[in-house]
C-alpha cells in the first residue's frame, strides 16, 4: 500500500515537473489564441471584404479593418463561445503586427486594391496557408513594382516610416542571430549602407565614438542582457584581455589611454613610488641582464601601452650612438624611412647627423 | 567607496602623442566648422519640423538624459535629437555634458562634447549620399574611425557604389590619440542578390606625417537563403603586412532552430599603432583567433549557445570558449535569465568566469513596468598575484521603472572585489525623457 501511495506520489511528482518545464520552456502555448482560420474561409468561396469590409478603400492611416464578434456572427450564426470571437480566432500578436505595420509602412490599400483587381491573395499569399501572419513579404513587392531598385539604394523611406523604430530584421540572418558583438563589424564592412537603414549613427557611436560620456554598459546598466565588448566586470580581467587579443585594445585604445588610469590608480604608470611593475634587473648597465630588450621584442604593444607617444624618448635615451644602450642599429642595417622627417629617425638625427 | 584611494593626475596625462606640426590647427578649424554646422543642423531640423507635417511623416524625436554614478561621483546630462525630411536630408545630434570623476578622463571642471552631429543629404533618386558633421565613418575593410568630416556614395545603375571619404579623426580628451587628418575611397560592386565585394583604400596623417595607410578587400555574401560569408582584409602599406583580416561563415537551419558560425580573426596590432610609433620596428605580437559558434533554440524559450576558439597570443597558443543559455520567462521575452560559464587560457590570460543576470517584470500596463535586474558575475584568476585575491566577484542590482513611453526611471547599486580594490560599492541613477511628434 505505502509502495502504491509512494508510486502515485512520484508520478504525481514527475507529471507535475514536466508540465511545469513544459511551461517554462514554452512547449505549453501560454495563450489560448490559435491562427485564424484562413484557408477555411478561402476556400469556402467567402470573399475577402465580406470580413474585411471597406479595406479596399483604406489609406495609408485609419482603421485596420479587421472583423469583430458582429461580423462573424452574420455566418456564425449559433457561436459556441459566449466570449468574443478574436479572444480565440486570430493570434492577438498577429493583430499587434497589422498595428504596427499600418503605423510605420506607406502603404495606402486603395491604390493597390485596383491594381490586383480585387484579388487580395495575390499579395496576402499566406491566407492560403493556416499561417495567420498575412503580411506580404518583400519579394511579392518586388515582383510588380519599380521598389527593387529602391532596395538597390537602401531608400527603404520610400516604404517605411521610422524603419529603426518598426524593429523590422533583415530576413537574411546575417547577423542577428550570432554572436552580434563579433560578426556585427564584418558583416557591416561590406553593406554598411544596408545597416543604416535601421540603425542610426548615435548607435555606431555609442561604443565606436571617441567622445562617448561612458562605456554603454554602464550607460545602460539596466539592460543586462545586452551584449557589450566591456561587460560589466570587464575591469577585473582587461589586463588579461589585453594580452590575449592586444589588437583589439589598440583599434580604439592608445597609450595614453593605459597610463592615464594606471598613474592615476598608483599602479605602475609614472608614479614609480607607488608601484613599478618591472623586476629587478629589468633594465641595467651593458653585461647585467637587462630582461627589457627580449621582453619588449615579444610584445612591443606591452610597452606601448605605458611608454608610447613621448614615451619612446625613453628608448633613445639609452639607445643611442655614444649612449650606454649603445648603436641601435644592427650590422647591415638599412631603413626605408625618411632620416630628417620620419620618426623614429629623427628623434637622433637631428640635422641629418 | 574604495578599498584603495587614488592618487593625483599625473602630468603624463596631459603629454600627447603629437610632434610640432600637430592637427591642434586643424582641430580648431574643425571646431569652428562644427559650430556652423550646429547651426545649420538647427535650421534643418527647424524646416523639418514645418514642412514635415503629412500623417506619414517620419518623427521628429528629441530625448534627454540625467545620469549620475555616486563613487567616484560622476554626472552627465545627454542631449540628443533626431529628424528627417524624406527623401532629402536626414540629421541628427547627440551632445553630452559632465562633470566628475577623473577615472573616466574628465577633469574636475565640467566637459562638454558632442558624440554625433551629422547631416545626411540624399539625391531623390538614390544616386547619391552626402554625410556631413561629426559621425562614424565604417567601410568596407576601413576600421570603425570617429571623424569631424565627409563621406559621400554614389550609386551607378550598374550597382557600382564609389565612395569617398575624409576629414579630422575625433581627437578625444580621454583617449589622447591624434591624427592631423585622414582620406580615402571604396569600390564596391553588388551582385544582385547574393551580396557585395570591394575594395578600399585610405591613410591617416600624424604630426605631419603619414601614420597609417590601408588598403584592403572585403565581400559579403548570400551564397544560400540558408548560408551566409563575410570577410574584410586590410594590408598596411607604411609598415607592409596584413594588418587585420576577420572571416565569418554561417548556416542555419530554415526553421532557425539551429545556426552554426566558423569564424577567424587575424589582427597584427603592431599595424594598428601609429607608425610614428618606436615600438613598430620592434616586433608583432600577432594575434589569431579561429572557431566555431553554435546556436541552439533547445525550446521555443530557451536558447543555448557554445562557442570554442583557438587562440594564439604573443606566439603562444590556448584556447578560449563560453557556454550560455536564456531562458525567456514569457512569451514576448519581457522577462529572461541568462546563465554563462566562460573560460580563457592563452598566454597570460588564464581564467574562468561565471555569470548570472536576469530581467524581472514586477509589474507592467498598458504603458507603465516596472522591473528588477539583478546581475552577478565571478571570476577565478588561474594565477593571481599576491595580495589580488583569488576571486573576483561583481554584482549589481537595477531597478528601472517606465511610468509612461516618454519616461524611464532607473537606479542601481553594485559591488566588487578584483585585483586592484579589495571592495568597492557604487551606486548609479538615470532618468530619460524622450517625446516624438508628429504621431502616426
Amino acid at each position: 500500500m505505502t509502495r502504491r501511495l509512494i508510486a502515485v506520489i512520484a508520478f504525481v511528482a514527475l507529471a507535475g515537473s514536466v508540465g511545469a518545464c513544459a511551461k517554462i520552456l514554452g512547449l505549453e502555448q501560454e495563450s489560448q489564441d490559435w491562427a485564424f482560420e484562413h484557408r477555411a474561409h478561402v476556400l469556402e468561396g467567402i470573399n475577402c471584404l465580406e470580413c474585411h469590409a471597406g479595406i479596399e478603400d483604406a489609406g495609408e492611416t485609419g482603421d485596420l479593418h479587421l472583423p469583430t464578434t458582429a461580423d462573424c456572427v452574420e455566418c456564425h450564426q449559433d457561436p459556441h463561445d459566449p466570449n468574443e470571437c478574436g479572444d480565440c480566432h486570430g493570434r492577438a500578436r498577429t493583430r499587434a503586427a497589422a498595428a504596427t505595420a499600418k503605423k510605420h509602412m506607406r502603404f495606402s490599400h486603395a491604390q493597390h486594391s485596383e491594381a490586383g483587381a480585387g484579388d487580395c491573395v495575390r499579395c496576402h499569399v499566406n491566407v492560403t496557408t493556416d499561417d495567420d501572419y498575412a503580411r506580404t513579404k518583400h519579394p511579392t513587392c518586388f515582383s510588380c513594382h519599380a521598389h527593387k531598385g529602391q532596395w538597390d539604394t537602401r531608400d527603404c523611406d520610400g516604404c517605411h516610416v521610422e524603419l529603426q523604430a518598426e524593429v523590422a530584421f533583415p530576413e537574411s540572418h546575417v547577423v542577428h542571430d550570432g554572436d552580434f558583438l563579433r560578426e556585427h563589424g564584418v558583416q557591416a564592412a561590406a553593406q554598411a549602407d544596408l545597416c543604416t537603414t535601421c540603425h542610426t549613427q548615435r548607435q555606431c557611436a555609442a561604443c565606436h565614438g571617441i567622445t562617448v560620456p561612458t562605456i554603454p554598459s554602464r550607460l545602460a546598466f539596466d539592460a543586462p542582457m545586452r551584449q557589450s565588448m566591456h561587460r560589466a566586470n570587464f575591469f577585473a580581467v582587461h589586463d588579461m584581455q589585453a594580452a590575449a587579443d592586444p589588437g583589439a585594445c589598440v583599434i580604439c585604445h592608445s597609450a595614453i589611454f593605459c597610463v592615464d588610469c594606471h598613474t592615476r590608480e598608483g599602479i605602475a604608470g609614472l608614479d614609480a613610488a607607488r608601484g613599478n611593475p618591472h623586476p629587478a634587473g629589468w633594465s641595467g648597465p651593458p653585461g647585467t641582464s637587462n630582461d627589457h630588450g627580449p621582453a619588449a621584442r615579444l610584445d612591443p604593444v606591452g610597452c606601448a601601452s605605458c611608454h608610447g607617444g613621448a614615451g619612446e624618448m625613453l628608448c633613445v635615451g639609452c639607445h643611442r650612438v655614444g649612449g650606454p644602450g649603445g648603436n641601435p642599429h644592427p650590422a647591415n642595417f638599412s631603413s626605408r624611412l625618411d632620416i630628417i622627417n620620419d620618426l623614429p629617425c629623427r628623434l637622433c638625427h637631428l640635422g641629418n647627423l | 567607496m574604495h578599498g584603495v584611494l587614488s592618487s593625483p593626475p599625473s602630468e603624463r596625462s596631459k603629454q600627447r602623442e603629437h610632434g610640432p606640426r600637430s592637427g591642434t590647427r586643424a582641430s580648431q578649424k574643425i571646431c569652428s566648422i562644427a559650430g556652423r554646422a550646429g547651426l545649420a543642423l538647427a535650421a534643418i531640423f527647424a524646416l523639418s519640423c514645418i514642412f514635415a507635417t503629412s500623417a506619414s511623416a517620419q518623427p521628429h524625436r528629441v530625448g534627454a538624459e540625467l545620469w549620475g554614478q555616486a563613487n567616484p561621483n560622476y554626472g552627465l546630462i545627454i542631449l540628443e535629437g533626431s529628424t528627417r525630411k524624406y527623401p532629402y536630408v536626414d540629421a541628427e545630434a547627440m551632445i553630452w555634458g559632465g562633470i566628475g570623476a577623473p577615472q573616466y578622463g574628465f577633469d574636475d571642471s565640467a566637459e562638454v562634447q558632442a558624440l554625433v552631429i551629422a547631416i545626411k543629404v540624399r539625391d531623390p533618386r538614390g544616386i547619391s549620399d552626402t554625410r556631413l558633421g561629426r559621425f562614424i565613418l565604417a567601410t568596407g575593410s576601413v576600421r570603425a574611425m570617429h571623424i569631424d568630416g565627409g563621406h559621400i556614395t554614389l550609386r551607378a545603375r550598374s550597382k557600382t557604389h564609389f565612395e569617398v571619404f575624409g576629414g579630422v579623426p575625433v581627437d578625444g580628451d580621454i583617449e589622447g590619440r591624434k591624427y592631423d587628418w585622414m582620406v580615402g575611397g571604396r569600390l564596391s560592386q553588388g551582385l544582385g542578390k547574393r551580396g557585395v565585394v570591394g575594395t578600399s583604400y585610405y591613410n591617416r596623417f600624424n604630426a605631419g606625417q603619414r601614420s597609417d595607410e590601408e588598403v584592403g578587400g572585403d565581400f559579403s555574401l548570400r551564397v544560400a537563403h540558408w548560408l551566409d560569408m563575410a570577410a574584410k582584409v586590410s594590408w598596411e602599406l607604411v609598415n607592409p603586412g596584413l594588418a587585420e583580416v576577420l572571416g565569418t561563415l554561417s548556416a542555419q537551419t530554415k526553421d532557425r532552430v539551429i545556426r552554426g558560425e566558423l569564424f577567424v580573426t587575424k589582427r597584427s596590432p603592431i599595424r594598428m599603432l601609429q607608425a610614428t610609433s618606436l615600438f613598430t620596428v620592434l616586433g608583432d605580437p600577432g594575434t589569431l583567433q579561429t572557431g566555431a559558434n553554435l546556436r541552439w533554440r533547445a525550446a521555443p524559450r530557451l536558447d543555448l549557445w557554445v562557442n570554442g576558439a583557438m587562440m594564439n597570443a604573443e606566439d603562444q597558443y590556448g584556447w578560449g570558449g563560453y557556454l550560455r543559455g536564456v531562458l525567456r520567462t514569457d512569451d514576448e521575452g519581457k522577462g529572461s535569465i541568462l546563465g554563462e560559464l566562460r573560460r580563457q587560457s592563452v598566454s597570460v590570460s588564464q581564467w574562468t568566469g561565471i555569470r548570472l543576470a536576469a530581467v524581472i517584470p514586477l509589474y507592467e500596463d498598458i504603458d507603465t513596468t516596472l522591473g528588477l535586474m539583478p546581475e552577478f558575475e565571478i571570476i577565478f584568476p588561474d594565477d593571481p598575484d599576491p595580495g589580488q585575491g583569488s576571486v573576483w566577484p561583481w554584482g549589481r542590482l537595477a531597478l528601472r521603472w517606465q511610468p509612461s513611453k516618454s519616461w524611464a526611471i532607473a537606479a542601481a547599486c553594485e559591488a566588487s572585489a578584483n585585483q586592484v580594490q579589495r571592495y568597492e560599492v557604487r551606486a548609479l541613477a538615470r532618468v530619460s525623457y524622450q517625446a516624438e511628434w508628429p504621431k502616426k
